[in-house]
């Protein structure tokens, strides 16, 4: 059954009538939740309209808003008030930024007018001439053409929209239309999960399996999670973070997290708190390996049936009798030789040796034990083995595929999936790894599938010429090492055609040719799935809050008109559609779909509703796998969990690999340092430093708006005995400075960081010359990273990084 | 917490009031001396508007220390709870009383009795607004400041400045009797100066051991003694001055004398808004 | 008298400062002022053995308040004018017209809560959100909270809390407030020194 979780009075007596028709729905949904919904104040006799809209920043969730409007201007914002408003009751509440996006709304960032680099100028310095949107389309459809025709499809690239994740556009208008032209040659794994996707989950399980939320977990059961922080970077009252506090309090669930910072988990909700030296967490899993080898702890019955490579008797055949067994590593028996024993973690974790026995002994007698990670380890260069190692470590204990488990990776969810605007088919074929898209713009045709991770050819035929830039700010933000990036960027005869469409001036606009000014989700039609992270069903419906301000337009019909000068304008628009047209065609889909399962308002009660949600029960089943593994074999070449993958095996032997990925391919998820790791700090860089997802900004989104910054600055946490040393105090101002880069932050003493470590928000704007001194004041972490990246999976590894901290005189 | 300076129209206020209002205690002390009774009191009489003219000085300061002056009126309303309405009626009585002394006294419609019946009240209204002065800081959540050194400190600014005030405003209107009265201005200069320093060296003393979670009261200001010294050195030279009166009255360096003096209590009082340190937060 | 009074259960808290963000924007506060305070304490330290591990006893959490209503209010005992009052609900609020903007409320308030706003030429602070309450509603920070921490209601009809009494707010006894918590394990008590407040630069 379910309840619209707000709606107005025009709507009040239908939907609740058809609350009342739908009590035989959602067998996949738990009850109705929450009192009747409430009707607001008449809204025909006040000047004040309220207006249903949602906050989708690729946080993980899709936030309600509900704003109140006065005079065609956006008065002050509430989030989900329908629903129960009891702990545990479910609540699309809006965190502190969506809370905050009236100001941003209004930000004088925004960008209002389309512009172009002035010429004779080169990217990066920054000057551009407001420009009419018929000369911007012009300008952009001839490149299109040009570019094409000169280079062919495989040279156009439209990158990732992290900034409007979710919904139902994203940036598949411009997908939409380039395949109508012949196609684009894309991208695979994110930024923000690689690794795990793609050196992982493919060689564990086949792909991404047995992951449930945290709503699965038991009575009094234990969480141990590696490096996760869903109540710093989740915070949706409807999101994981909830979730888990909600066990916590209501089930007794004792939580654990090993991670070099305190997260928020760690401080009122009380969870224990592990601290870890960054990057070292597969040496920690090994010592764990051996404590519960040491002690029987090992689920020997759910290892022989479903996992391979655990010991010998579990080794692929070809593979067996060479030591190449986990326990074998383990054991100090294969591999380097070295027996893992508490004592060796501890000299690279620095956690006590006694303390990772416990925790062995407390991870191999608690059932079920939920054993998740987040995704913070996987962004350093070991990341797939560090990635792959927790997974196998659920896996040892038999920790999976049950209720109470997850996959030893990450946290599932469930929910109704919302298809976005079709894209139509693209032709090419070829892909590349996500982070390495500098290196496909400088290095084109020298990017391999067994050096650089191609797929679907053998190597890049050209490199990227024209860069399609909406609603992200990677060029000069959020990608590793910005110097390197920008200095690719800056060369014209490489990417000839670079185009930047966002709601503000990023730095990242300096580096285009071409920047339009793009409406807010807020400020259009919106459609959007309850969450990517969120284990709820539902849809949120957003209409504009007032009409479009100064030049901004949308971006379905931006490239809709560019369509129109490119000659495919009719099958653009499917005859004619509009942005609304699409989200409600789309949404009638849905309907057709899962109607059955939900009993879903229409489009138009939807629209006025607002959104609506329902809470997901979680399965009392075990994955088809555990219960026959003979039946439904996982899609590994083995069929089974792979702690040893033949895969990996096999690229170990066939790929070429850099000087710092040697040895890092590993069949078994070994410990790898990495490049600049804990070993490696120096008199010159004697910290490690990672940056973290914080309650400021969603990567780089809402960044720059002025009330969150003075709620939650970007600052450099330290250590007090490290603080001590360096002679810092608590909000000093302070250098950062790599092999990269150099940037002026804040600094943040406290006792919430591991000695010898440095971390620090990520996602602040980067503001720096773009030569000579490229000191950023602008706080951007991305200043110091490295183009370091995986071995396997060939994601990020930025978070491998060593740097150096001094006090300066303002 | 903090920056006594974000205070500095109440510094103005609480340097001047008290020092316009002690200096009516220098006339009523020539007033028995029979100042008033020679060729210069037409004179003496115009000058006292001198120290009326400061106290309204100040008051105009603590004015713009309000961010709704217009709603002023209703201050009225909390006299007897909120010790800044105590403060402010007092004032405004000895405001009134001292204005009406000097309107009958320019007007002549003052005897000799009730000139001096007037001085005298008006010379304890001034000792009891300066004594308000610092009572109007003493809240029982703002530990630093609640402690008799307030007061005491306030009471001792009045003399202070109000000896030499009082002084400078007989050598307006005749050297003479400036001479004569020295001793009277210096005296009350030196006890206000001795007075003035004990209260805020004892409230200084007090705010090193004060503490709430930001740290101690004293850390707040690090250059506190040095504005102790500002006060000690100003001062002693307004005290000289006023002795040297003994001899030669100079209008000119009495005046100068003056400002010096306000200078130090000015600063003083910056010291004492830094030290403003809450209970908690 | 009813006395409306809030409640605070800390051991939800995440710190998050959506109760803040969202009193910011309803009562459209400038840049630099807030009705609602979010405190991070944090003490403890680290320890290294002669291993090279580390350890540590540190602890970290938030306290979030605005107004607290107080039974024996500081800010109403200094007020000159009686522009700082309690109404019928117990929630004290500023009567803008008599308010004259001496500041003596936002000197003699423990807690921070009331300031003066020069533009608008009076005293401004947590008002309960009562017109809210009028209307049946909950003020927006409570509404806002993600994490069901807070709740605003007749004091008799809050859940059991202690009255206030966790670093770095002060002694309940002094202007008796109407904030009650449920405390973390990590809470430290009133007056205690050995904790120091992590985040000045965002509540100072």
């Amino acid at each position: 059954m379910r309840e619209a979780t707000t709606m107005t009075r025009r709507t009040f007596a239908k939907a609740a009538g058809l609350a009342g028709l739908a009590a035989a729905g959602a067998g996949a949904s738990s009850g109705l939740f929450g009192e009747a919904p409430k009707a607001f104040a008449d809204e025909e006799a006040s000047d004040e309209q309220i207006v249903y809209t949602h906050c989708h920043v690729n946080c993980g969730g899709a936030c309600v808003l509900q704003c109140h409007v006065k005079d065609g201007e956006l008065a002050y914002v509430e989030s989900d008030t329908a629903g129960s408003s009891e702990f545990g009751g479910v609540q699309a509440r809006a965190c502190l930024r969506g809370r905050s996006i009236r100001r941003w709304l209004g930000s004088d960032e925004r960008l209002n007018y389309p512009m172009k680099r002035v010429e004779g100028t080169k990217r990066g310095d920054g000057k551009y001439e407001q420009i009419s949107w018929d000369e911007a389309l012009d300008t952009i459809a001839s490149e299109m053409k040009r570019i094409r025709e000169t280079y062919g499809s495989e040279s156009i690239f439209i990158q990732e929209c992290s900034g409007v994740e979710q919904n139902i556009m994203m940036n598949n208008p411009f997908f939409r239309l380039s395949n109508l032209l012949g196609g684009e040659v894309t991208r695979y794994g994110s930024y923000s999960s690689a690794s795990i996707s793609f050196g992982a989950y493919p060689y564990v399980y086949g792909g991404s399996w047995g992951n449930r939320s945290f709503k699965t977990l038991q009575d009094g059961e234990l969480v141990v999670m590696f490096g996760f922080s869903p109540n710093d970077m989740r915070m949706a009252g409807d999101g994981p973070g909830y979730d888990l506090a909600v066990a916590m309090e209501q089930k007794g669930v004792r939580v654990i997290n090993i991670d070099p910072r305190r997260t928020e988990t760690c401080t009122n909700l009380g969870a224990e708190w592990i601290p870890i030296v960054p990057g070292t967490d597969a040496a920690l899993v090994a010592a764990l390996a051996h404590e519960l080898i040491a002690n029987n702890l090992i689920d020997t019955e759910f290892v022989n049936k479903y996992v391979v490579g655990f010991n010998e008797d579990t080794m692929p055949e070809d593979a067996k009798g060479q030591h190449l067994s986990y326990y074998d590593y383990v054991k100090g028996t294969g591999y380097d030789m070295v027996e893992k024993t508490p004592e060796w973690a501890s000299a690279i974790t620095r956690i006590p040796a006694e303390r990772i026995s416990q925790l062995a002994q407390e991870i191999g007698t608690a059932k079920p034990c939920f054993i998740c990670q987040g995704l913070g380890m996987q962004r350093h260069a070991n990341g797939d083995n560090a990635s792959r190692s927790v997974m196998a470590l659920a896996l040892m204990v038999g920790q999976v595929g049950k209720p109470g488990t997850t996959s030893g990776g990450t946290i599932g969810n469930g929910g109704i999936g919302l298809s976005s605007l079709p894209t139509g088919d693209n032709p090419v074929t070829v892909q590349f790894p996500q982070y390495l898209w500098p290196e496909a713009i400088r290095d084109g045709e020298k990017l391999t599938a067994t050096h650089d991770g191609i797929k679907g050819a053998d190597k890049l035929n050209v490199g990227i010429k024209m860069l399609i830039n909406y609603g992200n700010n990677m060029m000069a933000n959020q990608n590793g090492d910005i110097n390197t990036t920008t200095d690719i960027l800056r060369d014209e005869s490489k990417c000839e055609f670079i185009l930047q469409y966002d709601v503000a001036w990023t730095d990242s606009c300096n580096w285009a040719d071409i920047v339009l000014p793009d409406l807010t989700p807020q400020e259009t039609y919106s459609l959007s799935a309850a969450g990517e992270c969120n284990d709820i069903a539902g849809i949120r419906f957003g209409q504009p809050l007032y009409e479009p301000k100064f030049e901004r337009r949308e971006i379905y019909e931006v490239c809709a008109e560019l369509a129109e000068r490119l000659g495919v304008g009719d099958e653009f628009t499917d005859g004619g559609l509009t942005r609304e047209d699409w989200c409600r065609r789309q949404y009638d889909e849905l309907v057709e779909t899962v109607g059955d399962t939900y009993d879903m308002p229409t489009y138009d009660e939807g629209v006025a509703m607002g959104a609506f949600s329902y809470d997901i029960a979680p399965s009392m089943d075990n994955d088809p796998f555990i219960d026959d593994p003979e039946a439904n074999p996982l899609t590994t070449v083995t069929g089974k969990a792979q702690i040893y993958s033949p895969e990996i095996a096999e690229m170990a032997k066939t790929w070429t690999l850099d000087e710092s990925e040697k040895n890092a391919i590993t069949a078994i998820p070994t410990y790898v340092p990495g490049p600049d790791s804990a070993d490696d700090v120096t008199d010159e860089f004697p910290f490690q430093f990672v940056d973290f997802h914080h309650k400021c900004t969603t990567h780089s989104t809402y960044a720059h708006n002025p009330v969150v910054q003075e709620m939650a600055p970007f600052q450099a946490w330290i250590n007090p005995i490290d603080a001590e040393r360096m002679g810092i105090s608590d909000l000093d101002t302070v250098r950062l400075t790599s092999a990269q880069g150099s940037m002026i932050t804040q600094a943040k003493v406290t006792n919430r960081i591991m000695p010898g470590v440095i971390m620090h928000a990520q996602g602040s704007w980067h503001s720096a010359p773009a030569e000579g001194d490229r000191t950023d004041t602008g706080r951007c972490t991305n200043t110091l990273t490295s183009r370091q990246r995986n071995p396997i999976s060939k994601g990020t590894g930025q978070h491998s990084l060593i740097c150096a901290i001094e006090k300066v005189e303002e | 917490m903090g920056n006594g300076f974000s205070e500095a129209a109440l510094a103005v206020f609480t340097t001047l009031a008290p020092m316009g209002a002690c200096a009516f205690i220098v006339l009523c002390a020539a007033c028995f001396k029979g100042a008033f009774e020679g060729v210069a009191a037409k004179t003496l009489d115009k000058a006292a508007f001198l120290p009326l003219v400061v106290v309204a000085v100040g008051f105009i300061g603590a004015f713009f220390h309000l961010a709704s002056p217009l709603n002023a009126f209703f201050v009225f309303m909390g006299v007897g709870s909120s010790p800044l309405s105590n403060e402010v009626t007092v004032g405004v009585v000895f405001f009134v009383l001292a204005a009406v002394y000097c309107i009958l006294a320019v007007a002549g419609k003052l005897s000799a009795g009730a000139r001096k019946g007037l001085l005298v009240a008006v010379s304890v209204m001034a000792v009891v607004f300066s004594v308000f002065c610092g009572l109007a800081y003493t809240m029982y959540t703002i530990p630093t400041w609640d402690t008799p050194a307030s007061v005491v400190q306030m009471l001792g600014y009045g003399l202070l400045g109000g000896g030499i005030l009082g002084l400078l405003t007989l050598a307006l209107a005749d050297a003479e009797i400036a001479r004569e009265n020295a001793m009277a201005g210096a005296a009350l200069s030196i006890a206000g100066l001795v007075i003035g320093v004990a209260g805020f060296a004892w409230q200084i003393m007090a705010a090193q051991s004060t503490a709430n979670i930001w740290g101690t009261a004293a850390d707040q200001v690090p250059a506190i003694w040095g504005l102790f010294g500002a006060l000690a050195v100003c001062g002693i030279i307004g005290a000289a001055v006023a002795g040297t009166s003994r001899k030669k009255p100079v209008p000119a360096a009495l005046a100068a004398a003056v400002v010096v003096v306000a200078v130090g209590i000015f600063f003083a009082r910056i010291g004492f808004y830094g030290l403003y340190m809450s209970v908690a937060l | 008298m009813t006395q409306y009074g809030f409640y605070f259960d800390a051991t939800r808290c995440t710190g998050c400062k959506t109760c803040e963000a969202a009193c910011r924007d309803y009562h459209n506060l400038d840049l630099g002022t807030t009705f609602r305070h979010v405190y991070e304490l944090e003490g403890g330290g680290w320890n290294q053995a002669e291993d090279g591990t580390w350890t540590t006893d540190s602890f970290t959490y938030y306290t979030s308040f605005a107004c607290q209503h107080c039974d024996d209010p500081a800010c109403m005992h200094v007020c000159p004018t009686g522009a700082m009052h309690k109404d019928e609900n117990g929630i004290v609020s500023v009567d803008t017209g008599r308010c004259i903007g001496c500041g003596y409320c936002h000197m003699a308030c423990p807690y921070d809560a009331p300031f003066v706003d020069r533009a608008k030429g009076h005293s401004v602070k947590c008002d309960g959100c009562k017109d809210r309450i009028a209307e049946g509603k909950q003020p927006m920070c409570v509404e806002a909270c993600s994490m069901r921490a807070l709740q605003f209601a007749p004091v008799d009809q809050l859940p059991e809390g202690e009255r206030a009494a966790v670093a770095p707010l002060p002694d309940p006894e002094l202007t008796k407030p109407n904030l009650y918590i449920k405390n973390c394990a990590a809470a430290h008590a009133v007056g205690d020194t050995s904790c120091r407040v992590a985040n000045e630069a965002e509540v100072k």
